[in-house]
């Protein structure tokens, strides 16, 4: 029976190479959709590079591999997997953090953008302060001084 | 303490190491969504499209599709010529080196409520339901905080002239009951917000039904003050 489960290859942008199961590939509603309509073996990602799609992959089956093996013990294997989560965002730079955004957003897995947000929320939260926010997410500043002053004084009571 | 020159530098060096690459407002948005309105002042001042997504409509639907909704609390505080309206938000940490330490201590404050001038508001005339808080005045306006853009709208006056009205929330609706400034009999009157049409009810009410009405009232006053961010 196992030989039945059915592999696609995924190509990056930079020709890389990842064969798949296709509950992993189904993940993805893009990839799904793009699975049932074009039934090719391999689906070459023109917007994904292989970097990022090898963390894509690896989300991907991770929860595959959960959702299937759940079931019964449910509870603790959303544990397990929150914890798994919680790593894989852990050690990841702001950059591809942004790039799986854009790779989830544009392969559409949802639960993986909300996960990506989260961390960008996370790291909003661990600034200090907006001057902080600003230099971490690489945001330029459009407020002219005094304009910056103005909102500053709205809140005067908040900082002091 | 760095002098500017070298602080200049430094931010050319990081901007060219890091193309600044933007997250589209919408990505934006549900990152934002994600973080407690405590945190809201301070990012107000990061940049104008930070501020502008802030008040945003796009940002509450992207709260209340992610299920993620709080209670806040609203305090009103009255003087003589206004009436000001503050709410917690979360104070940035100004010692840098004490990250560890701040993180265990979080310290919040009152900011005020940037609005156009509020309506004096009568205490007993104060509700919430939702994210709205009713003021229902004693000349039977009615305006309504919207506590997700912080603006002051008009609803429907009360239909009838109450004295020594209150009000009080039960599901959506909001019942407002006082004494008729004509007949000086007791009154009531149901706002449902839905719709936002007013119903008069004509209660009859006995002096019994008023205190039970005020009994109502009173249970559920301790949560007129907190209004819950959708």
């Amino acid at each position: 029976m196992e030989n039945e489960k059915k592999m696609i290859t995924l190509k990056s942008s930079d020709d890389v190479t990842f064969e798949v199961e296709e509950a992993v590939v189904l993940e993805s509603q893009f990839l799904s959709h793009l699975v049932q309509d074009c039934p090719a073996p391999e689906h070459k990602i023109k917007e994904v590079t292989g970097k990022i799609l090898s963390k894509v992959v690896e989300y991907c089956e991770k929860h595959v591999v959960v959702v299937v093996d759940g079931g019964d013990s449910s509870s603790s294997s959303g544990d397990d997997l929150k914890k798994w989560d919680d790593k894989f965002i852990k050690e990841m730079d702001l950059s591809t953090v942004y790039d799986l955004i854009a790779a989830a957003n544009y392969l559409n897995i949802q639960a993986l953008l909300d996960l990506m947000c989260q961390r960008v929320a996370d790291v909003i939260t661990a600034c200090k302060d907006h001057k902080e926010i600003r230099e971490t997410l690489g945001i330029v500043s459009d407020y002219t001084a005094e304009e910056e002053a103005e909102v500053l004084k709205e809140n005067e009571w908040a900082f002091d | 303490m760095s002098s500017s020159p070298e602080n200049k530098k430094k931010k050319k060096k990081l901007e060219q190491q890091n193309p600044t690459p933007t997250l589209p407002d919408e990505i934006l948005t549900s990152c934002i969504a994600k973080l407690s309105s405590l945190y809201y002042p301070t990012l107000s001042l990061v940049s104008k499209s930070f501020r502008s997504l802030l008040a945003s409509p796009e940002l509450y639907k992207a709260r209340s599709l992610s299920g993620h909704t709080e209670s806040c609390l609203y305090l009103c505080l009255e003087s003589s010529s206004d009436s000001g309206w503050f709410t917690p938000c979360r104070k940035p940490d100004k010692n840098k080196d004490d990250v560890s330490k701040n993180k265990n201590k979080k310290s919040y404050v009152l900011s005020k409520v940037k609005t156009l001038s509020s309506p004096p508001a009568v205490f007993s005339g104060l509700v919430s339901v939702g994210s709205d808080i009713y003021n229902i005045g004693s000349s039977s306006d009615v305006s309504v905080l919207d506590c997700r853009s912080h603006t002051w709208r008009e609803a429907p006056s009360v239909p009838v002239e109450l004295m020594t009205l209150s009000a009080c929330v039960v599901g959506e609706k909001v019942y407002v009951s006082g004494v008729h400034g004509e007949s000086l009999r007791n009154s009531c009157a149901v706002l449902d917000t839905r719709t936002q049409t007013w119903e008069h009810v004509s209660c009859g009410l006995t002096r019994r039904g008023g205190l039970k009405m005020r009994n109502r009232r009173e249970a559920t006053r301790g949560e007129c003050g907190r209004c819950g961010l959708l």
